[in-house]
């Protein structure tokens, strides 16, 4: 199955990969591939670069789903005909935390309690994860408006780009009822102090936390429960239908990698994990490529017997970009440059080789050459999706 | 070279980091002063940059002498708040029952930051260690890793501090506070490559720094930063591209199309780093891309030594 094939059978796409790989444009790519081919397509996207931003019509502070002017998209792709729709979301996530609340709040003294707490300020904006639950979250909101053929889902960065997988387990296990219990009954009637003379052990190590937290916080935390009690039912069935989802026949996950070994290693374990957790990867697209597959194609670099692509000559070459005007030193900066980066792309081959060596055989994958340039622009982000597309 | 006793180095991801922090230990090891090069939560990217074999899990968090005079640690906010209970809580038994017990786990799952304050925690503990009267370590370069992250381990302090507004824990954030906001111990790093989005991340965190961080700026790098195409290459390159070619020019036409994207990124470069420039104030200091198949321990002495003379390097 080829990639585009992987677009044309999923209606999420959720892209995946360690930080700086251009996953941000890779999604943009994707959704655009499938808005041109005729689908009410939309990307979702946590922090892109601002003049991705712009090229999609994302002006920060404007929250919502923007869609982009169909003359634009035609002049992505000059000719295309039967174009859909691109819409383009952001994500922020301290918004998205409090509309989550305000969704799920049984009444507005509930909420408003929550969204006040100091302890869930924090926990909003800097509990480990809860930007990946909530780009879940978003995720399936959009889906289930059933506005969309196509959704695209730029993940967050992650240092080990595994914490996404984890993020609906974990925000689970945070709110189980159970432990959350342990919390919350005591503290309902006769104040968080109670729940202590449960364990010896436990009246013992949160005697000392208290010393070392003062007393302010365990009330701010207990507080929080309390209220948080009230939206669990939601909540936990809201954690079902995301789970559901993600392991649809609906939903391929994209690894986006680069051939820089650092990131290669990264994606090698990130790859294996995903197998681990049972999600279906369905899609490699690698890039920064520097070697040019199209030219591979052609066969020019199969001329010689050997498979090795040879120069007319060093010589040949500087006298024709001397007789052009160029310096001596021009010339042999130009063969330099050259020939440094066929050294580079081969020893990326052979890493590249190596790591889909490793991929399971019906993993879609794709190579994206380096452009040259930042991609920014519509037009630019329409190439990027076409070599996705056909490779 | 002089440095400060407490350097972390923040950035986007990909952009090199660790390697910049590799690179900056290293130098102050050959300087003759005692380093500790520190990662956080996991060994990865300073690990392989300082060529430190065998990284399991748990062996890390003791510093471990990795060259003469330098160090690596990994430090786990997890792993640092349960060395931290083995202080109040000396049975060992009860210590067991306590980091199995579910409460605590989720504790420390609960309690927004506790493992990015311990982790900062470990760190000062590190920096006022003494022996014999003497501090341990004369330098302690963190690799922060990506910015979402790192600012979040900066911010730690003050945020712990104002949320726990008394008892131990408000008193030591305080006190990693003064640390971090002293510009004579202190020096926050920033590393970008030449391309718009982490230049323009690397602005932000400068400005983040300046803001409500108030953390002092140290030096800004930008890491593989192309050296300049000779004279009149677009001039030559242009008319080398719109002239027809045959086969025989097959490799003509290549070599032409290589330099194109080496202008390409060029101008890249130069307009990023002059946005950058424009909004920060602020002339970064370049270190050379390498052009090598495989980025290795060669590499980061190579940049150890470009990076202890800042004057030689600056374009």
């Amino acid at each position: 199955m080829s990639l585009r094939d992987v677009i044309a059978e999923h209606r999420l796409i959720v892209c995946v990969g360690s930080g700086g790989v251009g996953k941000t444009t890779t999604a943009a790519a994707i959704a655009l591939e499938g808005a041109l081919s005729g689908r009410r397509s939309m990307v979702l996207t946590i922090d892109p670069a601002k003049r991705l931003a712009q090229s999609l019509g994302l002006v920060s502070l404007h929250p919502g789903i923007q869609e982009i002017d169909a003359a634009k998209l035609e002049a992505a792709r000059p000719g295309t005909t039967g174009i859909g729709s691109l819409g383009a979301g952001m994500l922020d996530q301290k918004s998205a935390w409090d509309d989550f609340i305000s969704r799920h709040a049984p009444n507005e003294e509930t909420r408003d309690t929550i969204l006040r707490n100091e302890f869930y300020q924090h926990l909003s904006q800097s509990f480990a994860g809860s930007a990946e639950y909530m780009a879940i979250e978003e995720l399936c909101r959009i889906h289930e408006s059933g506005r969309y053929d196509l959704i695209v889902l730029d993940t967050p960065p992650t240092r080990h780009a595994l914490d996404f997988l984890e993020a609906p387990r974990r925000l689970e296990d945070f709110l189980d009822k159970s432990v959350v219990g342990w919390f919350v009954r005591p503290s309902a009637s006769v104040g968080w102090r109670a729940w202590k003379t449960a364990s010896r052990t436990v009246r013992f190590l949160f005697d000392r936390i208290e010393d070392a937290t003062g007393l302010q916080a365990l009330a701010q935390i207990s507080d929080f429960f309390v209220a948080m009690e009230q939206l669990f039912d939601g909540i936990n069935e809201r954690g079902q239908r995301v789970r559901t989802l993600l392991e649809g026949d609906d939903t391929a996950f994209v690894l986006v990698a680069g051939p820089d070994e650092q990131i290669l290693g990264e994606s090698e374990a990130f790859a294996q994990r995903m197998q681990d957790l049972g999600v279906s990867l369905r899609g490699v697209v690698m890039n920064r490529v520097h070697t040019d597959e199209s030219l591979r194609k052609q066969g020019e670099r199969d001329e010689e017997p050997d498979g090795e692509f040879v120069l007319t000559g060093d010589e040949h070459i500087r006298r024709a970009i001397i007789e052009e005007g160029g310096s001596a030193e021009l010339a042999d900066w130009l063969i330099r440059t050259f020939r440094d980066g066929e050294r580079i792309a081969d020893a990326e081959d052979l890493r590249r080789e190596s790591f889909e060596a490793g991929l399971p055989d019906d993993v879609a994958r794709v190579a994206v050459p380096e452009f040259g340039h930042d991609v920014h622009e519509l037009v630019d982000l329409a190439k990027v999706a076409e070599r996705i597309s056909h490779g | 070279m002089a440095g400060k006793p407490f350097e972390v180095v923040v950035g986007k991801g990909g952009v090199g980091k660790s390697t910049v922090a590799a690179a900056l230990a290293t130098q102050y090891a050959r300087a003759r002063h005692r380093t500790l090069a520190v990662e956080l939560a996991a060994p990865a990217g300073l690990a392989r940059a300082l060529g430190v074999r065998d990284v399991s899990q748990g062996a890390l968090a003791e510093p471990r002498e990795v060259a003469p005079g330098l160090s690596y640690a990994c430090i786990d906010g997890e792993n640092a708040l349960a060395e931290y209970l083995a202080l109040i809580l000396p049975v060992r038994r009860v210590l067991a029952t306590v980091l199995d017990s579910r409460i605590y786990r989720y504790f420390v799952a609960a309690a927004p930051g506790l493992k990015e304050l311990m982790t900062v925690g470990k760190l000062w503990y590190e920096h006022d260690r003494e022996s014999d009267g003497q501090p341990v370590w004369d330098r302690i370069v963190v690799d922060a890793g990506a910015s979402g992250h790192s600012l979040q381990y900066l911010r730690m302090p003050a945020a712990a501090a104002k949320t726990f507004n008394s008892g131990l824990v408000h008193r030591e954030s305080q006190r990693i506070l003064d640390l971090l906001r002293d510009a004579k111990r202190t020096a926050v790093h920033v590393v970008a490559t030449p391309e718009s989005m982490p230049m323009v991340e690397a602005a932000e965190i400068v400005e983040q720094l300046r803001g409500d961080l108030e953390l002092p700026i140290g030096r800004i790098f930008v890491n593989r930063a192309r050296a300049a195409a000779p004279d009149g290459a677009a001039a030559v390159l242009s008319k080398l591209l719109s002239k027809p070619m045959d086969g025989a020019d097959a490799g003509l036409a290549r070599v032409a199309a290589a330099g194109q994207r080496e202008l390409g990124w060029l101008q890249v470069q130069a307009e990023s780093i002059a946005e950058f420039v424009a909004s920060t104030g602020i002339e970064p200091e370049r270190l050379p891309l390498m052009r090598v198949e495989e980025f290795g321990r060669r590499e980061v002495l190579e940049l150890a030594s470009l990076i202890a003379d800042p004057a030689e390097h600056r374009q």
